[in-house]
């Protein structure tokens, strides 16, 4: 080859890689993977084992549970997709629910509860799953009325539970809400199987002051008992909320208020979130975080808000997501629900689930063994 | 071994070119023949391996060419259910069904089977594609159940996407079909072998009665008495009351009695009931009989299905013609009236709430005139129904100005434009402040939401003008908040209605991003009116204050409509953003509601159409154009204070005032069979004050309306109309003024049929006086036929007009008393399906049996032709290269015991080096070696060259070099390689010459 054809082919590679480089830019997902699937359940349709725009998702000890726009609740076998159990629910003319949050605190069937933010009915609903193959249910306890005063709802969009000393009881719930009325509210036992109002913190808004408190669409809640934290996806603000369980901030991920001056911006930049709906905690403190606006998994560490890894990109395709809604792990399993493409991925999760039970957390440390 | 048509299949391998192995068959025979003698010097063992492998290498390259292919047979059955979901099909029938391919699904064995499901009523639609976890059967939206076309179902059937399994349809149907073939699209599946098994939906209907139809004479002269007859059908004896309304009021029967209808006792079979009826007022007059039947317990008294208790007639009755004024104020119009009721034209004046709506309706009137009119005062069918009026029905059109009408009353790109002699566009030329709009979709969670959010984007740009600028923003799942049309100039607007056929509708979280990327483009556009819709259920989170500030700021507005609001709150979050910005907030919370959604998104784009009206120092409009009816004797007008703006339309539009540069203040046209006046400033002192007071305004606007207004027919001219089965003849008996028959009258015609369409009708004479048209298929309903007519008389040209109506009774799905069974069997027969009963124990919906399983098919020449490769190396390595099993087996020995094969390998390199000394020897005594005694005397000598290798390679043991001939080496060796090839070479030579000669 002669130093004429060296030069060229240079240029040729100097000039196309830039090319090709911001070609992959205006894909508006720059650097975006595919999820590296191990296997997908469910298609669209209203049969078991179907779904109709899931928005709701969570896992328990050995299985996961789906609500989808039918109001259909399904409990389903993370390895087949095989439907357990399922229900409708009793009513959903006004809108179905956009939270799920089980507690299993034992990996005991008789000591799980199901708490299912009843978005557009203002109320929390609280199944006990019942026996396999089951497909009627009704609520064992309901709270809530539509208002924006101490106990009352507009549109609540997720519950995380505190359990007790013993390690099975309630000791208290968390409900987040939007609509206006943007804000999480704290519940204790009555006694008698329902809850009571003890207070609420946080406003609408998108205030990064500390001593403020403002969400916009409290999407997501977990609580990780051990270090004392309620960690919150504030999903129209783009950020991740680390309290503690009182209702004090710890910090906002990213630090700076992620709103800019112009929202529609966010999503070229790498280090923001665009809409985390979906979470789940990790072991090691991490969280995995669904992006319901950027189709992608990200994983961040709540101490320094370094993001650790991020997958998924937006599609139809394998692999590919659209409006994730949800992201749960069970075993060695992650799973993303691909709302918009009527599924649940499974891809290996990065660590296990953290567990705030004792004797469930041992079960599960001999089980996450050998993850990477 | 198959034979497919053309092709060949050999276990699991098909052959699509056949052929080509014979000819692989019969030249491997005779490469066997001629090998037999070419292989002779080879041991027996190598000559059967290489015949053997030529042959092998022959057939496999044959079986190349013959195109092979690897067949897989598919072992699933993917059943495809085509449901009748027409309302001939009783509910719990429809019920019985699911419950039982429900039933059928669980007993299927085999999990990799498919089920999808399609419903048929007037058209085919797909509720669940074919797939393995399909349990229930979904019905979820079916469309327009007054008809079946249970061919359009097979065929969708035929055309689902069903890979690896073989197809099977289930039809289950009453057989009442009212549209297309399913015979023939039995004939595709049979073709396709696709079985189709019937579940036939049995019934009967023991008691039933239906209105076979009423007749009315098509036309009459008022006051003339004429008769209805009403035709029931009945199943059996039994009685209820008939009722006939005239135009939605019931007539009094009783004869003065406590109630308004009539009793009757119906026998079974045909009864006729003839009223007599006195035509009432001018124009179309349409009559319905109801048969109401005796309820007993709740539930009617001998008879089903009430769908088909009523029939409707139109008679139109000619008399005195009127005009029809629309205003919204009656000081608007009062000028108006007052002149016209002076020059002796009846007029009957309404607002627009209470304007005709139906095609009938408007038909009883010669001519309508619009005062300062919206557009979104009447409903999209209105309109249609307008334009049809004046273009099917011959009627007479005249819209007036104002601040609400033309462009700026949102009429650009409505039907009416269609029906105006001038474009409602600003000129291109013309310098107006331009209106920008920018459009914001979210989710719409409601049946057929994303259809209607599609047809208001439409609606609202329709009403645009080409110079406006429109940008649409939508909350993409893919890509989230963006610009699905960027804010820009419409032009013919058909790149923003491709962008709108594209919004996905996405279920947004926030409206701040939309609501800041709107205001981004608008704050840099250059428009004077800029004006934000955003179409949503409300529930995503609102934006902030200091954001709705900046569209205060920027004087844009932000109008909402709430789509089914999930609460109150989503109201008020909806309505604060547009009373804080000045808009406006609608309510869409009922399916009634959902169909003026176009309607309100017209009149939110005609927000930003104000600067299409003129205001200024007033002038006279020139008057344009030769001499016109319209203008008889007027030289001049006087001025006028403002117009809406409006452009020339091509074609035969004439234009009568002109204004500021050039604008056509007035014009008029024909259009289809009737005509339609623009004026486009108003009749009232706003901009017409002058007018009002002018001595020619009677006789100005008295010409216009007259010119307009449809021509009175003749009474002499009847029509009538009848159906005959699938078509309606329609008769015109036409007498001139003495009573003699008119004779080669033109006739044009149009008829405008209850489903929106419309179409020109043929009118032919077929005796003296006496005409004729056909209409093919007119849809049931009543259509409304319009004639112009036009024929030689003594006195100049007869010219006149007349209507008539076709009515043809409820749909045919509401005729049918049972099911076709005939029809189910027939279909059953030609696909070769079963007949099922409604047990699924007893049918196995999921048999193999007489179904085509499919067979995928995979190329494999590749792999042949890298076998024929391979056997040709062997054949070729059988032929020339020779194994020596000796070396071959030291060398394992070797491999499996290297001690011993190092022992081994050293005695080899003593007597190898041996050999070679003796060679060397021989060569220098020339003469033959003696290896017995040189074996004694020999001692091998140091650094003696290794073994030669164990395989000697493509030569045989007379051929082997001689012994200390080393080549390159020893010079004798050299002059005999030099000697032989110039042998070669001669001998090359001689070859050539000889074929050359």
């Amino acid at each position: 080859m002669n130093h004429g054809c060296a030069i060229a082919l240079v240029l040729l590679v100097a000039g196309v890689a830039p090319l090709l480089s911001a070609c992959s830019d205006s894909g508006r997902s720059s650097q975006s993977v595919a999820i590296p699937v191990r296997r997908t359940i469910g298609e669209v349709g209203i049969s078991p084992g179907q779904f109709a725009f899931p928005r709701c998702l969570d896992s328990d000890h050995r299985s996961l549970w789906v609500i989808d726009k039918a109001a259909r609740v399904q409990r389903l076998d993370p390895e087949s997709g095989r439907v357990i159990s399922g229900w409708r629910m009793a009513e959903f003319a006004a809108g179905k629910p956009t939270g799920l949050c089980v507690f299993d605190p034992t990996g005991k069937e008789e000591d799980e509860r199901l708490f299912v933010p009843d978005t557009h009915y203002h109320r929390v609903q609280i199944y006990k799953p019942g026996q396999d193959g089951a497909i009627e249910n009704k609520p064992i306890a309901s709270f809530g009325a539509y208002g924006t005063g101490p106990g009352q709802f507009i549109y609540l969009t997720d519950v995380a539970v505190l359990p007790g000393a013993d390690g099975r009881s309630v000791n208290r719930l968390y409900v987040s809400e939007y609509g206006g009325n943007d804000r999480i509210s704290i519940y204790e036992p009555d006694g008698s199987g329902s809850f009571l109002f003890v207070r609420s913190f946080g406003e609408f808004g998108d205030s990064a002051d500390p001593k403020k408190i403002e969400f916009s669409r409290p999407q997501s809640m977990e609580i990780d008992v051990a270090r004392g934290r309620l960690v919150v996806t504030d999903a129209c603000n783009h950020r991740i909320g680390v309290f503690t369980l009182e209702g004090e901030l710890i910090r906002w991920i990213p630090g700076a208020s992620a709103l800019t001056a112009d929202k529609t911006e966010l999503h070229d930049h790498s280090e923001l979130f665009r809409y985390p709906y979906g979470l789940v905690l990790l072991r090691d403190g991490s969280a995995l975080i669904s992006e319901q606006g950027a189709a992608r998994i990200t994983r961040v560490d709540l101490e320094s808000g370094t993001i650790l890894e991020r997958t998924g990109k937006p599609g139809r395709g394998e692999g590919e997501l659209i409006t994730p809604w949800c992201v749960t792990v069970h075993d060695s399993d992650a799973f993303a629900l691909d709302s918009g493409n009527n599924r649940v991925l499974c891809f290996p999760a990065p660590l296990a689930r953290l567990t705030n039970s004792p004797q469930v957390a041992a079960t599960s440390h001999r089980t996450s063994e050998g993850h990477p | 071994m198959t034979l497919i048509v053309g092709a060949m299949v050999v276990g699991p391998v098909q052959f699509d070119s056949p052929a080509w192995l014979a000819v692989g068959a019969v030249l491997a025979f005779v490469s066997v023949l001629m090998a037999r003698r070419s292989i002779a010097g080879l041991g027996p063992v190598a000559r059967w391996v290489s015949l053997g492998a030529r042959t092998l290498l022959l057939m496999l390259l044959f079986a190349t060419l013959a195109e092979p292919q690897l067949r897989r047979v598919g072992k699933d059955v993917a059943i495809l259910n085509v449901l009748d979901a027409s309302q001939s099909v009783p509910a719990d029938l429809q019920a019985r069904v699911d419950r039982f391919l429900e039933r059928a699904r669980e007993l299927d064995p085999n999990e990799d089977d498919r089920m999808g499901t399609i419903t048929v009523g007037r058209t085919a639609i797909v509720q669940q594609l074919p797939t393995k976890a399909t349990k229930l059967v979904e019905r979820q939206n079916v469309g327009a159940a007054d008809a079946t076309n249970l061919a359009s179902g097979v065929r969708m059937a035929l055309a689902l996407p069903v890979e690896d399994a073989a197809r099977r349809i289930v039809l289950a149907t009453d057989g009442n079909e009212t549209e297309d073939s399913l015979v023939r699209a039995a004939e595709a599946a049979k073709a396709a072998g696709v079985p189709i098994d019937v579940l036939p939906l049995r019934f009967r209907y023991d008691s039933e009665v239906l209105v076979d139809r009423l007749v009315a004479p098509a036309t009459a002269r008022q006051g003339e008495t004429m008769s209805l007859r009403a035709v029931i059908q009945s199943t059996k004896a039994t009685s209820g009351k008939l009722v006939i309304t005239l135009n939605g009021q019931p007539i009094d029967l009783s004869g003065g009695g406590a109630m308004l209808g009539m009793e009757v006792d119906l026998k079974p079979g045909s009864n006729v009931f003839t009223v007599p009826i006195v035509a009432p007022r001018h124009g179309a007059q349409e009559f319905r009989a109801i048969f109401e039947p005796r309820m007993s317990g709740g539930r009617p008294e001998g008879d089903t299905v009430l769908e088909n208790n009523v029939a409707s007639a139109v008679t139109f009755v000619s008399g005195e013609g009127r005009v029809l004024i629309i205003s919204s104020s009656e000081k608007e119009s009062a000028e108006l009236v007052d002149v016209l009721n002076k020059a002796g034209i009846r007029t009957e004046e309404v607002t627009p709430e209470a304007a005709p709506r139906t095609l009938t309706e408007w038909s009883a009137f010669d001519a309508v005139v619009l005062v300062n009119q919206p557009a979104f005062n009447f409903s999209q069918a209105q309109q249609e129904e307008l334009k049809r009026y004046v273009q099917d029905a011959g009627g007479g059109l005249v819209m007036t100005g104002g601040p609400d009408s033309l462009g700026a009353g949102g009429w650009i790109g409505s039907p009416v434009e269609d029906a105006l002699p001038v474009r409602l566009d600003p000129p291109q030329k013309r310098q107006l402040p331009k209106g920008a709009l920018v459009i914001i979709t979210h989710s719409v969670e409601m049946p057929n939401g994303v259809y209607y959010g599609k047809q208001t984007a439409m609606a609202a740009i329709a009403a645009m003008s080409r110079l406006d600028l429109a940008g649409l923003i939508e909350y993409n799942p893919m890509y989230s908040t963006d610009w699905a049309f960027p804010l820009q100039v419409i032009g013919d607007g058909s790149d923003i209605k491709r962008a709108i056929n594209n919004l996905v509708f996405g279920d947004m979280p926030d409206f701040t991003p939309v609501v800041r990327l709107a205001y981004n483009g608008l704050v840099k556009a250059n428009a004077g009116q800029k004006h934000v819709i955003i179409i949503s259920d409300g529930d995503p989170q609102p934006p902030p204050t200091s954001l709705l500030q900046d569209y205060v700021n920027a004087k844009i507005t932000i109008s909402t409509v709430g789509v089914f609001p999930h609460s109150g709150m989503d109201t008020r979050k909806m309505s604060d953003m547009s009373k804080f910005t000045g808009g406006r907030h609608y309510v869409v919370d009922t399916q009634q509601a959902l169909a003026t959604l176009p309607q309100i998104f017209t009149k939110e784009a005609q927000t930003v159409k104000r600067p299409l009206i003129w205001e200024g120092e007033p002038f006279s409009p020139t008057i344009a154009g030769g001499v016109l009816d319209t203008l008889r004797g007027v030289k001049a007008v006087p001025p006028v204070h403002g117009y809406v703006v409006a452009a020339d339309r091509e074609g035969l539009s004439q234009v009568t005032l002109r204004g500021k540069e050039n604008d056509a203040i007035g014009a008029q046209w024909q259009f289809g069979l009737g005509r339609s006046i623009v004026f486009a400033s108003d009749v009232s002192s706003r901009w017409a004050g002058d007018w009002i007071s002018w001595s020619g305004f009677k006789s100005f606007w008295e010409q216009q309306i007259r010119w307009a207004m449809r021509p009175s027919g003749s009474p002499n001219v009847r029509v009538t109309t009848e159906v005959q089965g699938a078509q309606a003849r329609i008769f015109v008996d036409a007498l001139d003024a003495k009573g003699e028959r008119l004779n080669f009258a033109a006739f044009r015609g149009r008829i405008a049929m209850p489903d929106g369409t419309s179409q020109a009708v043929e009118i032919r004479q077929v005796g003296p006086g006496r005409y004729e048209g056909v209409v093919k298929n007119p849809p049931p309903g009543t259509s409304i036929v319009g004639l112009v007519y036009s024929a030689p008389g003594d006195n100049g040209p007869i010219e006149g007009s007349v209507q008539a109506a076709i009515n043809r009774p409820f749909a045919d799905e509401f005729r049918v008393l049972e099911d076709n069974f005939a029809l189910l069997e027939q279909v059953r027969s030609i696909t070769g399906g079963r007949l099922l009963t409604d047990d699924p124990t007893k049918n196995d919906l999921w048999s193999r049996e007489g179904l085509k399983m499919p067979v995928a098919l995979r190329p494999i020449w590749s792999w042949l032709a890298l076998a024929a490769a391979g056997v040709f190396l062997i054949d070729v390595g059988v032929r020339r290269v020779r194994v020596d099993l000796l070396a071959l087996a030291r060398s394992l020995q070797r491999f499996v015991s290297p001690h011993k094969a190092k022992e081994s390998q050293q005695i080899d390199r003593l007597q190898a080096a041996r050999e070679l000394a003796r060679q060397a020897m021989a060569s220098r005594n020339d003469q033959p070696v003696d290896t017995q005694s040189a074996g004694v005397k020999f001692e091998a000598e140091a650094g003696a060259k290794p073994a030669s290798p164990i395989l000697d390679v493509g030569r045989t043991s007379e051929e082997k070099p001689k012994a200390g001939t080393e080549p390159g080496k020893d010079a004798s060796g050299k002059k005999d390689a030099t000697e032989g090839m110039s042998a070669l070479l001669k001998a090359k030579k001689r070859a050539r010459d000889e074929m050359n000669e």
